[in-house]
């Protein structure tokens, strides 16, 4: 009888379309993944401005397995620091969202600014004859800003946000409304989905005229747009239309399922290794993820509008955002389901994921439609060269 | 409001509140909507969408219609596809206000456990209802039901109204 692929048979993967399943549940495969991807060269949004709109907000997030602290210090100028007393190790912050001009450790009352640097190190003059301040600062996480998302990296090398995102650049900038039209916060769904964040990623974005059942009864238009891999690790994004929806009488209230005000464009955009942005209808939504071991995945799903939406389309996008594309969408349940499906089966007696549709036309994976699965495979040969296996 | 003492009308709100957990708890989404007025509405959100005043929450059926197309998603819609799990409800009713209109203002706690499909139990969301009452035609219903979830990060999604 086949079994799962044990760690050591990783030597034997050799098709980066076929994945063995103990790539997604190895412990070890994990801790590597935290090494490698999510501490190397990769971006990884850690708030949009939306959320810290005003100078002294800050936001806690964790990236990696890192707590962080993402704060707004002046004229489009942002810091992101790890949210740990650089004395003994203390978290500074807990509240998700707040406001403060400095962070004060309850343990010894160290102070810091928003900046991080250290202001107050609490009976100083009993410490060692070396001592300085000015050592011991929180440490900062290079930071930028890109189309109101704020991102940070842990590696230095990571190159510069358009480099990194290549040819997914421009779908996820759609997908923020073109990165100028200030965006607003509406609100979040958060969500724990039982299942590793590569299987998250591998099978959202992609399906939308396949699984999801509402998609069909309301006729929405899906799989004629094409998925664009590009950058570090093979993102991707599909920048489509949706035709307007024309009652066809299965709703009690149809007016849930409008797109108004001729916003017609839909994209979505996976951003490695672990973002994803859809816009559909007059929702839009950036969903910030952040593996829990092997087994769990955290998103939180951001909803957002524009800061000049008149009071009517700010209602409806309100509407739409709490009912459609969230784990509990309307829309968009099936993909919870699926992904926590496929976690609990991959301990079965067979042994790969595979991705197989859309290679016959496009064998590298960096332009095929958007219901193809080959779009996975620009990230999947990516990974397996990075992770060395 | 003044607070409600008698006896047969916190036993009436009790009961209102109980006809909706149970019809929950055995998947009746008819039994569900039968507790609600028309007009009537349902929001599911957390404490921290409260404390930064954010809009949107979990779930949002902001008229009759909403409830009664969110029976359809749970009943026609995603059955194929999701994990159903049994929830199992703990309410405690905190207080219970007459309003000037002559509504009832009821605030109660929720504790909701699930057990998947597996047979596995945990404990789903804490939480605790807004709710306003009316009578009409000799029976209660929810006029709105507000339910504020302590929980931000529910363990697995959910599937059915809290």
């Amino acid at each position: 009888m086949n079994s799962p692929m044990s760690p050591a048979d990783l030597s034997k993967w050799t098709d980066h379309t076929r994945i063995p399943f103990s790539v997604y549940t190895d412990p070890d495969i994990y801790r590597m993944e935290m090494e490698r991807i999510f501490y190397g060269p990769f971006w990884h949004p850690v708030a949009l401005i939306a959320e810290i709109p005003e100078i002294g907000d800050y936001k806690t997030v964790i990236v990696g397995e890192t707590p962080l602290i993402v704060t707004h210090t002046g004229e489009n100028e942002f810091h992101t620091m790890v949210n740990s007393c650089s004395h003994r190790g203390v978290e500074l912050a807990s509240e998700f969202l707040g406001k403060a001009n400095d962070f004060t450790c309850p343990y010894h009352g160290w102070v810091f600014d928003n900046k991080g640097t250290c202001h107050v190190a609490s009976g100083e003059e009993r410490f060692r004859k070396d001592f300085k301040k000015s050592d011991f600062g929180l440490t900062q996480i290079r930071t930028t800003a890109w189309s109101q998302v704020i991102w940070a990296t842990f590696d230095p090398s990571t190159p510069s946000m358009e480099e990194f995102l290549g040819d997914a650049a421009p779908a996820l900038r759609n997908a923020l409304g073109g990165g100028e039209r200030p965006l607003k916060l509406l609100g979040y769904q958060k969500i724990t989905f039982n299942c590793n964040w590569k299987i998250y990623m591998d099978n959202d974005g992609y399906h939308a005229g396949l699984l999801h059942t509402a998609f069909r009864l309301l006729d929405f238009q899906g799989g004629v747009a094409e998925q664009i891999s590009g950058g570090t690790g093979g993102h991707w994004g599909i920048d489509y239309g949706t035709k307007p929806y024309e009652d066809n009488g299965y709703l009690h209230d149809a007016s849930v399922v409008e797109t108004r005000n001729n916003e017609l464009t839909a994209t979505v955009n996976l951003i490695r290794p672990l973002c994803q942005s859809v816009k559909h209808l007059n929702s839009i939504n950036f969903r910030f993820g952040r593996p829990v071991g092997p087994g769990k995945t955290e998103v939180h799903y951001t909803y957002l509008g524009f800061e000049d939406d008149d009071e009517a389309i700010h209602n409806h996008r309100i509407r739409q955002s709490a009912n459609l594309l969230g784990p509990s969408g309307f829309v968009s349940i099936e993909d919870s389901a699926v992904f926590e499906r496929v976690q609990k089966a991959i301990a079965a007696p067979t042994n790969t994921i595979n991705f197989v549709k859309g290679l016959a036309d496009s064998p590298d994976g960096k332009r095929c439609m958007q219901n193809d699965e080959a779009g996975s495979t620009p990230w999947w040969n990516d990974y397996k060269q990075r992770m060395g296996l | 409001m003044t607070q409600i003492t008698d006896a047969t009308l916190l036993a009436r709100v009790d009961n209102l509140q109980r006809a909706y957990s149970h019809a929950l708890e055995r998947r009746n989404m008819e039994g569900w909507l039968a507790t609600f007025n028309n007009p009537g509405s349902y929001e599911l959100t957390t404490m921290e969408h409260v404390k930064h005043n954010l809009p949107v929450g979990m779930m949002l059926d902001d008229c009759y219609e909403r409830l009664q197309d969110r029976c359809t998603y749970v009943n026609e819609v995603w059955n194929h596809a999701v994990e159903h799990y049994q929830p199992r409800y703990q309410i405690y009713r905190n207080f219970c206000e007459m309003q000037s209109d002559g509504a009832i203002h009821a605030d109660t706690n929720v504790a909701l456990f699930y057990t998947n499909a597996g047979g596995h139990s945990d404990l789903l969301v804490v939480g605790h209802y807004h709710d306003n009452i009316i009578e009409v035609d000799g029976e209660l219903r929810f006029r709105s039901r507000k339910a504020i979830l302590d929980t931000a990060v529910p363990p697995r999604y959910l599937i059915y109204p809290v």
